[in-house]
This record gives C-alpha cells, structure tokens and sequence, in this order.
C-alpha cells in the first residue's frame, strides 16, 4: 500500500477518493472521526492528561488515527490509500488540490462557505455536523488569517532537531522535533498550515475538512523522514505526569502503544521512501 | 437562535456575575476594564465587530444560568463568552490562550482571544461545548 503525493492522482484516483470519502460521511462513520478529535482537542491540556496535542504522542496518536480512517475508506473502496498535500511545493490558492473535481475552493467572504467541489454545503452530501458554530457547512478562508505556508527551508530546520521530545512535555517544550513539527515552537508548520486553511481547519474540528487528512499524511510523511535520519526513537521512554511512555496504551484505543507506531513501513509506505 | 430579549436576559446574568465579582455593584458596562480585586486578567465587556464579547480570569468566577445555558464557569478558569454563549478557552503552559474557535493558534490576552473569535466566526452564533 502505497500513500502518494496529492499532485501525482490521476483523475481516476481523485473521483475514488472523494467518493470513498462522500460514502463515509453519508454513512455517519465520517463524523465519529470528527468527534473523536473534537473531544481530544478539547481535553488535551499542557498541565493535565494529554495525547493528541502538545504532547510527545502527538505524532503516534495522529498516525494510528490516519490509520483507522484509511482503512474505513479501504472498506468502501479498497483501492484507496491517503494522499499527502505538500505544502512546501503547492502553496498556492490556485493549486489543482483546490480545483473543483478534487476538493474545492475558498470560501466566499461573508461567511466562509465553500461554493465549489464535491464538499460544497451546496451538494447536500457534506453537513458538518460536529462544530463549533452554527454553521452547517464547510468554510475556508484560504491565505486570510495567514499569509503563507512554510516553507521547505522551514521544514529542513525542524528535521535537523536531534531531539525527538524534551521537557516538560507540552506546548512550550524549547527543542525537539515534536514541538517544532506541531508547531508552537519554531517557524510553526502544522499548527501554520491549520490557521493557513482557516474555516473548520482552525478549530478543534478539523477533520471536518477534508484536507485535514492530506495535512496530516504530509506530517506523518515527515516524522518518517525525520526518523530515517536520527532514528525511531521516542521520548519519554516511561510515564511522566500528563503524558504516555513508548510501552503505555494511548485512548481512545486502549491496545495502541506510541512504540507501535514507530514504524509507518509495518502499514504502508510513501511514494518517496528510499 | 433565540430572541433579542433573551440574549440581553443572558447577558444581563454574565455581567451580573463579573460585577459581583468584583464586588462593585453598579458599575456600568464601560467600566468593566478594571482589574478585578482577585487577580488576572481585568474583566472586558465590549462590542467588536458586532458581537458582544465578555471575559475575565482566571481567577474570574463567572456564573452562567444554567437554565438557559447549562454551563458555569469554575473557580480559577479563564471564562469568555461572545454573545452570552461560553468559548472554550483553554490556559496554556507560556500563560497565552487557545480557544475551541481557534484551536491551532494561542493568544497573549483573553480579549485577543475573544476578538480573534468573533473575526472566525463571521457572523455565526457560537455553539455551546458539550
């Protein structure tokens, strides 16, 4: 199984995707997807319990969610794998991942509402349905509240942290590759690219974008080349207040451990793998 | 969306919460800058952008009625509502704020936090965190 960049789909491969995608959300099983990080997104605090976020198994805990959600594609349409939208080289408004056959535009500017793609509230077929607000479909203002994506000079920065995690944990964690990847430390580049999306992709509720997922595949594609160049390793080996060791099990699981996640090649591989 | 007379009956009971917890009856809405007695950031009541934005803490108690909202804030947590209706607001380590609006970005004050909000949401009524 192979995870490609979003650039590469033929046609073909972006209508199974959307449809894959378009048949989980009519079923309902897309929104459990949704809560489920809607409530880690909320509970997940710097000096309390944390897993999702601001938290060393941030990277573990969003792999083996990818996971899940992929496989419940494959149930629709087994020929289906994430695609990973690289950020660093699509940068652009005008990019083809925004064109209407694959996930549509920006938002109009009073409201944020997408008018165009196979997610436009217009279609009927993408209620959002675990929100913040009041509004029932999806929104994006592209570029508004942040200028611009990173950059790959950026990503390079985080990528050399010999680190994978340091003290105390969370958000303000100085060094490592967690914290500067996730974004509150450093030139910011998945928190960056949230806020650079805007709309559902800035809330707790992102996965009510679909291109949280693409996102997402992009991070875990770099926390993989970030291990190939120093190692699978994981910090903190065992328990620290608030937050899980390698061998702890991770909720909503409860039979996940950080160090089973360690090796994305045990599930699927990327186009760019060596 | 409930009626005007009920929004301003909510807000009436979030700003009779912050003055009595300060402890200054009778002050009006605009002097509700002041720091409160207890510490923290000083209790805001303004309009911006259109909505009513209110906040204070974290050492704000701040009760909500939980007739008509079913939520109250707890002693030592940072409280902001917009339009009456409780943001999820979250303290993080470095003392700056994250709310549920605007999740992947903090905020050095409570007031940035709320107008940051009011800006996402663009006219959309907030919904009330279960």
């Amino acid at each position: 199984m192979i995870r490609k960049n979003q650039a590469t789909l033929t046609s073909e491969e972006k209508a199974r995707f959307v449809a894959a995608m378009l048949e989980l959300k009519r079923t309902g099983r897309y929104d459990e997807f949704v809560v489920t990080h809607q409530e880690f997104a909320m509970s997940d605090s710097d000096v309390g319990d944390r897993l999702a976020h601001r938290a060393p198994s941030f990277l573990p805990w969003h792999r083996r969610f990818l996971l899940d959600f992929e496989r419940a594609l494959q149930e629709v349409d087994p020929a289906v794998t994430l695609p990973y939208w690289d950020w660093t080289d699509d940068r652009s408004t005008r990019s083809s991942l925004w064109a209407p056959d694959f996930l549509g535009g920006t938002g109009r500017t009073s409201d944020g509402k997408v008018m165009t793609g196979p997610f436009a509230g217009d279609t009927g077929k993408w209620k959002i349905i675990a929100r913040t607000d009041s509004r029932s479909y999806l929104c994006r203002t592209l570029a508004v509240h942040e200028p611009a994506l990173p950059t790959a000079e950026d990503v390079l920065k985080v990528l050399a942290e010999p680190r994978y995690d340091v003290r105390p944990w969370n958000s303000s964690s100085s060094s490592g590759l967690r914290n500067l990847l996730e974004g509150w430390r450093g030139p910011n580049l998945h928190n960056r690219v949230h806020v650079w999306v805007g709309g559902h992709m800035a809330t707790g509720a992102s996965p009510n974008d679909p291109v949280f997922w693409l996102h997402h595949c992009f991070i875990d594609l770099l926390w993989a080349q970030w291990q190939a160049e120093h190692g699978a390793s994981y910090e903190p080996k065992r328990r620290e207040p608030g937050v899980v060791g390698a061998a702890d099990a991770m909720k909503p699981w409860g039979d996940v451990t950080p160090q089973d996640m360690l090796d994305h090649r045990a599930f699927y591989t990327y186009d760019v793998d060596e | 969306m409930q009626g005007e007379m009920t929004r301003r009956s909510l807000i009436g009971h979030v700003l009779g919460g912050l003055v009595g917890t300060v402890g200054v009856v009778g002050l009006g809405v605009n002097q509700l800058g002041a720091r409160a007695a207890t510490g923290g950031e000083p209790f805001f009541a303004e309009r911006y952008q259109g909505r009513w934005i209110t906040g204070g803490g974290p050492q704000a108690q701040v009760e909500l009625d939980r007739r008509d909202r079913g939520v109250h804030g707890h002693h030592g947590q940072p409280v902001v509502t917009v339009d009456g209706v409780p943001l999820h607001v979250m303290r993080g380590a470095d003392g700056r704020y994250v709310t549920s609006v605007n999740h992947y970005q903090s905020f050095p004050t409570l007031k940035a936090a709320a107008r940051a909000a009011a800006e996402s949401l663009r006219g959309a009524a907030l919904e009330v965190a279960a």
